[in-house]
């Protein structure tokens, strides 16, 4: 039977769909397409609808009927599994993915400041040393070098952790704090081990984001998880991502405190919040004094490729992010938005719920996430963690904003979905929180005609969960892209 | 001219040499097909190019030969006039009687065209690597050359007649590259182990327009990196975005005729490119970079190329790929069986003088024993080596008309247990193996 818990409407579109599916597919498919048939105990549409027991056909990478008795057609691929449950693929808005862009350290290098010559160990020899598990690349590091990847030898070693500094690390572009003219897929590594890891997790498609070290940032990217490189790429230069805050000023390991040697840009603004904001606003002004052709100076000159795309997004044709954490952050987002007549889509918010009537006012869709009591990763390091709630993500949810969930850096069994996982342990339920890891982040990122829902004529990004998704026994045992199975786990 | 290195090559025992003298090697082994190719030399000599013969000529007759697409033929007899290749006779007419000439006579050996390296640092005085800005089409790694560096001496020998000389991959756009042979033969020094003490007409188009000797072309390709080595602490870029915005920024202002001349150039399709890779995203980028742009570009890449092979094609006119060790596994090894299978044309570099001298042979070897066809293998150190940096209308092929560069193998080069029995540049013989090495 037809389990319809949002009302009939969906039953007569679904039916309609699937009449009109039938005549189709008489008249213009041929024999040759290529038909997989998904038998589930219940489709989670992504829409707020289920249908239970389901059956799902894909037809040429297309959803092509979603129904309960539908006859299989021959030569069809026909995958059932007992007790599972079939959703859309999941879709993180902000993932941050290991790139292979790391600075490969460089045996040259020079101690450039004071800092650099009297950290112990940073200029002895030229053995390799090692900096323990929590180098993301796992990489041997060179003793007078500095890891790009972990800040080693400042950083991720015990004395390092014992005088709290902090990783220096980014792989965004040190040379100006006003890079949109770079993009983020062109340090991304389409095949990165990475993005079978978001697979695993039952992520089909991604935003990539930019790093946090720039206060203008790279533009993003919309790509899949799955499937040949060459079809990964959905969207190579999306939104810019700015970031209010600390982290343009210790991310990326430029912006020194001033016992300086020389001046470049090496040791540069900001080093504040003042900072980020006079960086920030500076950027839209020059934009805006070249717009009416008057010459722009001052310190910090902004590229003639970078006031291009300033331009564009203050004409709205290029969406706008801003990462900004705490409340004194996200208010100051929000006041510079105004200023410029900027609309934006609000990143991490995590302490949002101290303002959700201010965000709310200025209708800013958020990518909230991931949810944590403790932060983990460089996420650590920052000042701006210490005011995580478990219950934020409901409070954004019940309020009018349109509110995604992403797992940023988080991975596999501490991915999107248990970042869902934990959504529903705050107070959510299933159905709320299924939308905020597929139809909504699609709206969000622009791509909601194509993907983020089960519905007829829509891209077969689907994910077949043991169980009940979300659940902490449920794991994604199967998941296709563009009807192509890409990850199958049916043999355990 | 800077001729010490030709100065080494002067060797008293030269005029006792038993190979170069048609009359004394006929007297002693008679041979009947010697004989008749003697009387083809003689023929040629006499009648078909007369002209030539006056001036500075040589004749070299093999039973084997490597052709321009690889395969190893047999009988060759080539004429060799001011330094080109005049005239091949592949198999032998009937003969007539005339007064023989100057002929080289290799039995059993295999004339190969000169090796070439397309990503060399041989001859670099100095470091290749202009370091201060990212975007430095302006440099020439000819300013690099020292005619006198013992590399080159030691990569002729080995039968690398050849070699691109690269500015170092540390920038985005290092500069311009430049092909220079290994050995310089100026006009008077010609065939310092010949009896014939002939006059050579210098030959210009060895010498660039910078005045440095033993240049087959100064002027490029420009080269482009993508890998990690342009990626510093200290000046932009500082990351792989970085590099690619700065890049995409360059070949857009180039198209608007805006930068150095080089890269207007370039974008305009009138100087062709060489770009760098490390790993297959690097080549996802170039791709992205420089498809649809008609360019002449040819593809340096060490990566794993399995992964990038396909449609490659349609972007570089050709892809070099190596160096090849022993140490490698056999899927690295496969590469440039990859690539050859999906339509590139692969060209193998052996990043002298990083290795040993037989560095490209061994490569070439590898990369058969992996797969690549041998045709292939020997196209890839030779001919293909030639169009990848785009002077194959001078070297790389035993054709009328190009630079008379050969290496004398004692058989196929592909095997490694052949040798190197002489080399010539330019139509001389530079190196001869029983003659340096007879004690």
């Amino acid at each position: 039977m037809i389990a319809l818990r949002n009302g009939g409407s969906a039953r007569r579109s679904i039916c309609m769909a699937a009449i009109g599916l039938s005549i189709v597919s008489t008249a213009a498919w041929a024999e040759s397409s290529r038909v997989t048939v998904i038998r589930a105990d219940r489709l989670y549409l992504g829409n707020g609808k289920i249908v239970s027991p389901g059956v799902l056909v894909i037809r040429d990478g297309r959803i092509a009927e979603i129904g309960v008795d539908t006859k299989t057609p021959d030569g069809a691929t026909i995958i059932e599994i007992a007790d599972t449950t079939v959703t859309p693929g999941l879709i993180d808005a902000n993932a941050a993915v290991e790139a292979s862009d790391l600075l490969a350290p460089d045996r040259r290098m020079h101690p450039r400041t004071w800092h650099d010559f009297f950290t112990p160990g940073h200029h002895h020899t030229a053995t390799p040393d090692c900096c323990g598990s929590t180098c993301p690349r796992s990489m041997q590091h060179v003793s007078g070098t500095r890891c790009m990847a972990c800040g080693f030898p400042e950083a991720n070693t015990e004395n390092a952790f014992a005088v709290g500094t902090k990783p220096r690390v980014s792989l965004a572009e040190q040379s100006s704090e006003v890079i949109p003219d770079t993009l983020v897929l062109d340090t991304t590594n389409l095949r990165s081990p990475d993005f079978d890891r978001l697979l695993r997790g039952g992520v089909t498609t991604v935003f990539v984001s930019s790093d946090s070290a720039a206060v203008i940032g790279a533009r993003g990217a919309i790509v899949r998880t799955g499937g040949p490189v060459d079809r990964r790429v959905v969207r190579a230069a999306d939104a810019v991502k700015a970031t209010m805050g600390t982290d343009p000023s210790w991310r990326g390991g430029g912006n020194r405190p001033p016992v300086r040697r020389f001046v470049s840009f090496r040791n540069r603004r900001p080093t504040t919040r003042m900072g980020v904001t006079w960086v920030f606003r500076k950027a839209f002004h020059d934009t805006l004094r070249h717009r009416d052709g008057v010459e722009t100076y001052g310190a910090d000159p902004v590229s003639d490729s970078a006031i291009a795309v300033l331009d564009k997004l203050l004409r709205g044709r290029i969406p706008l992010r801003i990462q900004a954490r705490t409340q004194h952050d996200i208010t100051t987002a929000l006041r510079l938005t105004a200023e410029f007549g900027l609309s934006f889509t609000l990143e991490e918010a995590t302490e949002a719920y101290r303002c959700i009537d201010l965000l709310e006012a200025a209708e800013v869709p958020v990518v909230f996430g991931p949810i944590y009591v403790r932060a983990r990763g460089d996420r650590r390091f920052s000042s701006e963690v210490e005011q995580s709630r478990l219950h934020t993500f409901k409070t954004l949810l019940e309020s009018d904003l349109m509110t995604a969930l992403t797992a940023n850096e988080l991975r596999e069994e501490d991915g999107l979905a248990r970042q869902a996982m934990y959504a529903m342990r705050f107070g959510l339920t299933r159905a709320q929180v299924l939308p905020a890891v597929t139809s909504v982040p699609a709206k969000i990122i622009g791509v909601a005609d194509s993907i983020g829902t089960l519905e007829w004529g829509k891209r077969a990004d689907v994910v077949i969960w043991q169980g009940e998704p979300f659940d902490t026994t449920s794991r994604a045992l199967v998941v296709l892209i563009e009807g192509e199975i890409v990850l199958d786990r049916r043999a355990g | 001219m800077m001729r010490g290195h030709i100065e080494k090559l002067k060797r008293p025992k030269i005029e006792t040499s038993t190979y170069r003298n048609d009359c004394a090697y006929g007297l002693r082994l008679f041979d009947f097909s010697i004989f008749r190719r003697l009387v083809v030399v003689a023929l040629l000599i006499g009648v078909g190019i007369g002209e030539v013969a006056a001036a500075d000529t040589t004749v070299l007759v093999a039973d084997r030969y490597v052709a321009p697409d690889g395969t190893i033929k047999s009988d060759i007899l080539i004429v060799v006039a001011n330094g080109r290749i005049s005239r091949i006779v592949p198999e032998e007419p009937e003969g007539v009687d005339a007064k023989p000439g100057v002929v080289d006579h290799y039995p059993g050996a295999v004339v190969c065209p000169g090796l070439i390296d397309v990503r060399s640092a041989v001859g670099a005085y100095g470091s290749n690597q202009e370091e201060a800005f990212a975007i430095d089409p302006g440099a020439s790694a000819i300013e690099l050359v020292d005619r006198n560096h013992p590399v080159f001496r030691a990569a002729a020998v080995a039968g690398i007649t050849s070699v691109l000389l690269m500015p170092g991959d540390g920038n985005l756009i290092s500069g311009a590259a430049a092909v220079v042979k290994t050995v310089v033969v100026d006009g008077k020094g010609a065939r310092r182990d010949s009896r014939t003490s002939s006059s050579r007409t210098s030959r210009s188009r060895s010498s660039g327009r910078r005045g440095v000797p033993g240049v087959v072309r100064d002027d490029g390709p420009l080269v482009f990196s993508l890998g990690q080595s342009p990626l510093r602490f200290d000046r932009a870029p500082t990351s792989r975005g970085g590099a690619v915005a700065m890049l995409r920024e360059s070949l857009r202002k180039a198209k608007d005729g805006v930068g150095h001349q080089r890269l207007v150039d370039f974008v305009g399709g009138r100087l062709d490119g060489l770009v760098v890779c490390d790993e297959a995203m690097d080549v996802d980028a170039a791709v992205n970079l420089f498809g649809g742009m008609n360019l002449s570009l040819t593809l340096v890449f060490t990566g794993a190329a399995s992964d990038v092979s396909a449609g490659l094609s349609d972007v570089f006119r050709a892809t070099a790929t190596g160096p090849y060790d022993y140490t490698m596994s056999p899927n690295a090894l496969s590469h440039a069986a990859a690539l050859a299978k999906s339509g590139n044309l692969v060209a193998l570099v052996a990043r002298a003088p990083g290795g040993a001298p037989d560095g490209l042979r061994v490569t070439a070897a590898l990369a058969a024993r992996y797969g690549l066809d041998a045709s292939l293998a020997r196209s890839a150190m030779t001919f293909s080596a030639a169009r990848a940096v785009g002077v194959a209308d001078r070297i790389g092929s035993i054709e009328q008309g190009k630079d008379a560069d050969f290496v004398i193998f004692s058989d196929d080069p592909l095997r490694l247990d052949a040798r190197v029995l002489a080399v010539y540049v330019d139509g001389v013989r530079v190196y001869s193996r029983e003659l340096e090495e007879t004690p």
